[in-house]
């Protein structure tokens, strides 16, 4: 019974750590991400809830905000059995590129780009791509 | 008592590298930072125009972040059209609090 509350924080940690390949790699990342490793090793990340959207494009020269909007997105679920022959984690459920984005939102020209990233505990992850456009 | 301490020790450890950020231009990172750095490197001929608008990300305790630091939001926070540059500003308090916050110029 004593060790019941160092368990649950284990499992916590675990879990939490677990996010270790949860990870995304975009020109900006407005959170604490982890600890480099040496390649070929992934980038390490500790997380329990992650919903954030940021920037994709960061060159804004005379850049319209646009009216349309469009997005893409892919999961990964418990992503340290998901992963490639190169150690990267796969994405399932869509491909979230720029041109899936842009079909879905009905736009023949792309101004901007951002993208939103959710992970709950490392167990689940979510990439969308976010384009603006006409 | 112990297994938990060393739980905390390997939890810092392995959130000892966790107290950055990636951006275009990180001009430095302290326990204690508040700075703004530009996020549109591409200065060719540029004009700010009349408008500035904000949007930010929030982190707690390194483990959860929040928010739309995107440049739409920052955009319609200052009603802005044609966005014609865009800086960051980061705060940071000893890793346990940190916000982003993407700052757009245009008309």
């Amino acid at each position: 019974m004593n060790k019941l509350p160092t368990i649950v924080l284990a499992i916590i940690l675990a879990l939490a750590a677990n996010g270790c390949f949860s990870t995304h790699y975009s020109p900006v990342k407005p959170y604490p991400p982890a600890i480099q490793l040496p390649t070929p090793a992934p980038e390490l990340s500790f997380q329990l809830y992650r919903h954030v959207r940021a920037p994709l494009t960061v060159d804004f020269d005379d850049t319209p905000t646009g009216t349309k909007h469009g997005k893409s997105s892919g999961s990964v679920y418990l992503d340290l059995i998901l992963l490639d022959s190169s150690g990267h984690q796969t994405v399932v459920g869509g491909d979230c590129n720029i041109e899936n984005a842009a079909k879905n939102g009905e736009i023949s020209e792309v101004f901007y780009a951002e993208y939103e990233y959710f992970n709950l505990l490392g167990l689940f992850a979510r990439y969308s791509v976010h384009v603006y456009g006409e | 008592m112990r297994l938990c301490g060393c739980l905390l020790l390997v939890s810092t450890i392995f959130m000892s590298g966790c107290v950055s950020f990636s951006s275009p231009v990180v001009p430095g990172f302290g326990g204690v930072s508040l700075y703004k750095a530009p996020l549109d490197i591409n200065f060719d001929e540029t004009d700010l125009g009349e408008k500035t608008g904000e949007s930010s990300v929030h982190t707690i305790l390194w483990v959860v972040s929040f928010g739309d630091c995107g440049a739409n939001a920052a955009a319609k926070d200052g009603g802005i059209e044609v966005i014609k540059h865009a800086d960051y500003e980061h705060f940071n308090v000893l890793g346990m609090y940190s916000r982003y916050t993407t700052i757009v110029y245009g008309d």
